[in-house]
């Protein structure tokens, strides 16, 4: 009898966890909309490869956070870009024109950029069959607007979409604003069937994130194993066509380890990959079935100075700090030349950069002298600095820069901080807070008003101006610029040229480096091209084999 | 005490520790330096957003209404839902847990068959080679870093000898031809149950590595408590009269020894495999493993509180049970220990 108990007690332990395993066990994945789920008992016959079947494989640094295409506005881009279309694309930098069409053939807006006319290509289908029209337009931005998540806020200036006919959506404006930009933003701006979407009710995003698509793009959403591997294929109605040697489908696999992607790409079980240890480039690029692609990203480093607390609220002492930086030696030897010094806040090759604004340069001597003018002769004085743990370019500056200020008698303390954290700190009493915030910034929709005026705008409420930085005569000089570039884009740069010009003179910040964007491929990819206004996105409807 | 008020006694304390570590984990969430709100709404959140979020959450109730809506929600079975991806944990639990648990459970198969055996024989052959060897092997397994190993293996099978794949839980050709059906996630009961034996003998093997790596541990602690423990084991008198009576030697050390000497081992065991659901979390890096240590991983990097507390809960839920488990276990085995 006792053993009978025992056995039972012990089962009955068992049963808990088993239970809680059941509780977790994960469902059968929903089948697709038009066909019923396989029934369980009936054994899949496996199905050989396909002959000719073209796969490209992209070995994905990160997971899709989210693939709602309302809301994804992260790595998950890597994905969205595939599966949906924006009106207007960004053209990749040196291109004739900045724009070029995307669902949208051709836009205009009127004179003072508070109204926007798009005319939207015809026979473009989604991927539930239904067609994309100028109501469909309105629905998938609508939708974007009132979820107000990820970069929703893109769409801010915007007060009423009109879909004036099946082909022709307008959009009136609360102010002037660059709305093909906006529309050729990288998130948020994505367009997709309406009907496939409401097909999904209140669960649409977890629809999304288990692995469905509602675009109209060149490649669907097949299969998604969740932190391991996405599947695309081709969608065969697409209505740019198909030509031999395209992929017939595409799998990304997520793969953290910087070691496990590079012996992927050299045993080509990848053909794409990015972020490989900076110090084994060349030796990959030397290498026959292996090329590196490297450009400008639209990514920069910054250390914002808290302009607010002394020393730093004294510009010269700013410009002092600005001259202690030894930017090209940190370029060759630590990023291995994979960056460039920065010309001010807006990245190398985006619209409103310009190689003729002023970049401060290592030296000491003028440091010194600069020091000496603001009333620190012999520096005597600590500088906080805090920048993202985990990110070990931003504490190699940190620390180089500590041993040069040294020399100058400033002792910076190097903090590295959870993002959180740090930005918590940062929000906090300026006064309390650090005195030089690191960190990248890219922007949501290609536009230098995305830099200016989210770093450097005055703020009632600190969000991420976090050097506290306010110069009236700067914020209406780029508010003005920002008004303008829907309507004058030449302005508009002119004046957002002028604008960083201030910055550069009050050292609002250390601009050390504009990122390089690295890819690597196998050789036997054609038609890649980089295009920094969708970071880390690779376009596989260019590509071929 | 009679064994089921034990039971009870244990499964109220159970309750107790649950509780106590709900209340904990969630001041710690309401107390570190991050804002749900601003997290929620994605990496460019507006002062507006973050307001709205903010009321949608909750966030602007009392400390102690947050703590009952949540305490409500998980006794509903919700576990909330994650302020970076926006889907619900208890789903997402749903895809990672039990692909660390096949892989905790096949490394754990190969710390029990290959470290008891090494083990019981080292104990038996003190001081022979056999014991040099499965000492040293003891040793380096509990010394050698893992994510080191990892990497020493994936260059040895897949790079030099391309015997074994790289990681991933199946190859990407069985994705795209032989689709792993899911019912209860792990891929080894899954494609049994389906007969999709393409697809098992393609988790079997990508399972090897990374199970190994993560079993390494496990095998030396295996080896050096089994060893330990024969040697005391041997030495006791029944022993000597069974060897005296002519038993063979297979059954003294199989049958009678290892009866006794393995309870300390299964505690080990028991343990180190609660250890490594969130322990794996090296390994799978390394190996692409799609687990719980990866998710947990990267909602701390992301201050992803909701998804931290969820996993700390369903963790010490195994903790509580596998420990009592192994309490009971340890009663039924050894008549010499008693329970209260």
């Amino acid at each position: 009898m006792r053993g009978k108990f025992q056995i039972f007690a012990l089962l009955s332990l068992l049963v808990v966890p088993v239970l809680l395993l059941a509780q977790c066990a994960p469902a059968a994945p929903p089948a697709p909309t038009e066909a019923p789920p396989t029934p369980v008992e009936v054994p899949p016959t496996p199905v050989p490869p396909p002959p000719k079947e073209n796969v490209a494989v992209y070995a994905h640094v990160t997971t899709f956070p989210d693939i709602d295409p309302s809301v994804s506005f992260s790595n998950d881009s890597a994905v969205t870009s595939n599966a949906y279309e924006t009106l207007v694309w960004y053209n990749p930098p040196g291109s004739a024109e900045v724009l070029r069409p995307g669902l949208a053939e051709r836009w205009e807006s009127n004179a003072d950029a508070t109204e926007w006319t798009f005319t939207l290509r015809q026979g473009v289908k989604f991927h539930d069959g239904t067609e994309l029209n100028a109501e469909a337009v309105k629905q998938a931005i609508g939708r974007t607007m009132s979820l107000g998540l990820g970069a929703a806020y893109i769409w801010d200036p915007v007060e009423e979409i009109i879909a004036v006919d099946d082909y022709t959506v307008q959009f009136k404006l609360k102010y002037p604003a660059p709305l093909d930009l906006i529309a050729a933003s990288g998130y948020g701006a994505w367009i997709f069937s309406p009907a496939c979407v409401e097909a999904q009710g209140e669960k649409a995003s977890e629809w999304f994130n288990e692995g469905h698509d509602c675009g109209s793009g060149p490649y669907m959403v097949e299969s998604y194993e969740r932190g391991q591997r996405l599947i695309m294929k081709k969608f065969a109605d697409y209505w740019g066509g198909w030509q031999p040697g395209q992929f017939d489908r595409v799998v990304f696999e997520v793969v953290e380890d910087p070691v496990v992607r590079q012996q992927m790409i050299e045993a080509g079980e990848a053909d794409v990959t990015y972020e490989l240890p900076r110090e084994n480039l060349d030796s990959l690029d030397a290498r026959p079935d292996v090329t590196v692609y490297t450009n400008p990203s639209f990514q920069n480093l910054v250390g914002l100075f808290n302009v607010r607390k002394p020393p730093l609220d004294n510009p010269k002492v700013r410009q002092a700090l600005s001259y202690a930086f030894p930017y090209q030696q940190f370029i060759e030897s630590v990023m291995e030349g994979y960056a460039v010094q920065a010309h001010g806040p807006v990245p190398t090759g985006m619209w409103g950069y310009s190689k003729d604004l002023f970049q401060y340069s290592y030296d000491l001597d003028k440091a010194k002298a600069l020091l000496a003018e603001a009333g620190y002769p012999d520096g005597g004085f600590e500088l906080l600095f805090t920048y993202a743990t985990g990110d070990m370019d931003e504490q190699q500056v940190g620390e180089l820069w500590k041993a040069e200020l040294a020399r100058l008698n400033i002792n910076l303390t190097v903090q590295g901080m959870a993002w959180e954290a740090q930005w918590d700190l940062a929000k906090s009493d300026p006064m309390k807070a650090q005195d030089v915030f690191v960190m990248y910034w890219w922007p949501d929709y290609v536009s230098p008003y995305s830099f200016l005026f989210n770093m450097f705008h005055c703020e009632e409420e600190i969000l991420f101006n976090l050097g506290y930085y306010c110069n009236p005569t700067f914020d209406e000089m780029i508010d003005r610029a920002n008004e303008l570039s829907g309507s004058d884009r030449a302005e508009a740069e002119r004046l957002f040229i002028e604008a960083q010009k201030i910055l550069i003179e009050d050292a609002a910040s250390m601009f050390f480096y504009d990122v390089a964007n690295t890819h690597i491929l196998r050789s036997d990819i054609k038609g890649y091209v980089d295009n920094p206004a969708y970071p880390h996105v690779v376009f596989f409807y260019q590509l071929s084999r | 005490m009679r064994r089921w008020e034990y039971v009870i006694r244990r499964l109220a304390l159970a309750v107790l520790v649950l509780v106590s570590v709900s209340v904990i984990t969630f001041l710690i969430a309401r107390v570190v330096p991050s804002d749900p709100a601003a997290a929620w709404v994605g990496p460019r959140p507006t002062p507006e957003q973050i307001a709205q979020a903010r009321r949608e959450l909750g966030l602007d109730k009392p400390l102690y209404v947050q703590y009952l809506r949540y305490v409500r929600a998980l006794l509903r079975g919700d576990l909330g839902v994650s302020v970076k991806t926006h889907q619900p944990i208890l789903r997402d639990l749903k895809t990672y847990l039990p692909a660390t648990m096949e892989l905790v459970l096949f490394g754990m198969l190969m710390a029990i068959t290959i470290g008891i055996p090494l083990g019981v024989l080292s104990g038996a052959k003190r001081n022979g080679l056999l014991d040099h060897s499965s000492r040293l092997v003891a040793i380096a397994g509990v010394s050698m870093p893992t994510f080191w190993l990892g990497l020493l293996l994936q260059l040895l099978f897949f790079g030099k000898l391309g015997w074994l794949p790289l990681g991933g839980r199946v190859d990407r050709s069985i994705s795209l031809y032989n689709p792993v059906q899911q019912i209860t996630g792990f891929y080894l009961v899954d494609t049994v149950l389906t007969g999709n034996w393409v697809a098992l003998k393609d988790s079997l093997v990508h399972l090897i590595l990374p199970a190994f790596t993560l079993a390494t541990y496990a095998i030396g602690l295996t080896i050096r408590m089994t060893r330990s423990t024969m040697i005391e084991v041997l030495e006791e008198k029944y022993i000597v009269a069974a060897r005296a009576a002519g038993l063979p030697e297979r059954t003294i050390l199989f049958r009678l020894a290892l009866k006794n000497a393995i309870i300390p081992t299964l505690t080990v065991l028991g343990l180190s495999f609660v250890y490594s659901l969130t322990g794996a979390i090296l390994v799978e890096v390394i190996f692409s493993w799609p687990g719980l240590g990866t998710y947990v991983t990267n909602a701390i990097l992301n201050v992803d509180f909701p998804v931290i507390m969820a996993v700390t809960l369903v963790v010490t839920v195994f903790y509580v049970f596998i420990n009592l488990f192994l309490d009971l276990l340890q009663a039924a085995l050894d008549p010499r220990v008693t329970l209260g």
